[in-house]
């Protein structure tokens, strides 16, 4: 189970030439729903414009890291 | 009855005028060491700025006027033809979005891990608190080359080898974000924590609902820090990751250097491109860098 584990998330941390890159988007995804959770959610953190664009932000750059263009390579 | 008078004498009337210019309490004696600090920090500025300017330019030459004459810096012609060769050439796309990456995963995993652990060591009441501080403080002692065969081996043993976690997860076991939040959590007072408790908050509830919306300074603060910090990274990526594919952006420009011929050109405007990103981070976070600077070094001890 843990050698399956380690041996997915080396899948995922890794991403070759011209693959989406699946690792990034899983960390923007986690990074900009936490922060996005803590700005539209929690009253209690008073969530100024940074935070709130911040969150908007990672998210896209989750879209992005996921749907990577296929640049060719060498350029 | 004794009347006071205010009126001043002529003389005490010269040293005022003199000490309302510009606003300042300045009189004729003090002024020499200003101006002498003054110039020092200038010189100091211009020493330390000079090789960016230097850049800036030279990243505006054509590759051949770049060693054409050493005198002249300003270029006769500026163009703008080493950005778009670099970022059309090389894989500069791919390195910034690795390099992102990397810097976002290690801030988000450093502020939730460090926080929690400053929290803990601050207002946690457990056996061995006081070692495991100073463990934690330990770590900053040792130098990182050190530990970089050991670590090497470890990633590739574990099959992380060529990976964005080999890289990130040296960085985000931080200690000197674990000090800071400890110093930092250290100021909150305990009659806040025990109200919290009689509302009915678990120990959890206290970190999220009371401590963390508390923290927002110092995690702005750390956040700029390990930004800055991860962007920067070099050597351990350089050694961990082998693929062009995987390079951050710091290794990427430093293997644009070849051995028999190098794009100057091409290198120093790639590198001003590197900077952007730090220098928009620092400009639109000064107030708060300087005073996670002032938090780290000001908070109370024990």
């Amino acid at each position: 189970m843990n050698a399956q584990a380690f041996f997915l998330l080396q899948q995922l941390g890794y991403s070759s030439r011209n693959e989406p890159i699946l690792g990034g988007a899983l960390i923007f995804l986690i990074a900009g729903a936490s922060i996005g959770y803590l700005a539209f959610v929690r009253k209690e953190m008073k969530a100024g414009p940074v935070l709130k664009a911040g969150s908007i932000l990672l998210l896209a750059l989750a879209m992005l890291a996921y749907y990577w263009p296929q640049r060719p390579w060498p350029h | 009855m004794v009347t006071l008078t205010t009126e001043p004498d002529n003389e005490s009337l010269e040293l005022e005028s003199e000490a309302r210019v510009g606003g300042y309490a300045v009189s004729k004696r003090s002024r020499w060491p200003k101006i002498i600090a003054h110039a020092i920090l200038i010189l100091s500025v211009f020493v330390f700025v000079s090789p960016f300017i230097w850049a800036f330019f030279t990243s505006l030459k054509p590759e051949a006027e770049i060693f054409a004459s050493i005198y002249q810096i300003i270029p006769t012609e500026p163009t703008f033809e080493n950005y778009a060769k670099v970022w059309v050439e090389q894989p500069l796309d791919r390195w910034v979005m690795n390099s992102l990456v990397i810097s976002t995963g290690i801030v988000f995993f450093t502020l939730l891990l460090d926080t929690m652990a400053g929290y803990a060591l601050a207002k946690g009441r457990f056996r061995g608190r006081s070692v495991t501080f100073t463990l934690v403080i330990g770590t900053l002692v040792i130098p990182p080359q050190v530990v970089l065969v050991p670590l090497f081996i470890e990633m590739n043993w574990i099959g992380w080898g060529n990976t964005y976690w080999a890289i990130m997860v040296l960085f985000i076991a931080n200690p000197f974000g674990t000090f800071m939040m400890r110093q930092f959590f250290m100021t909150v007072p305990d009659s806040l924590i025990d109200a919290a408790r009689m509302d009915g908050c678990n120990t959890f509830q206290i970190y999220t609902r009371i401590m963390l919306p508390m923290a927002k300074p110092a995690l702005a603060s750390l956040t700029v820090f390990t930004f800055i910090f991860a962007w920067g990274a070099f050597l351990w990526p350089l050694i961990i990751i082998n693929d062009g594919a995987m390079f951050p952006l710091q290794v990427g420009i430093a293997l644009l250097t070849g051995p028999y011929t190098s794009q100057w050109g091409q290198l120093l405007a790639a590198a001003i491109m590197a900077a952007l990103p730090v220098l928009t981070a620092y400009l639109l976070a000064q107030k708060t860098f300087m005073e996670g600077i002032a938090l780290s070094g000001g908070g109370k001890g024990q």
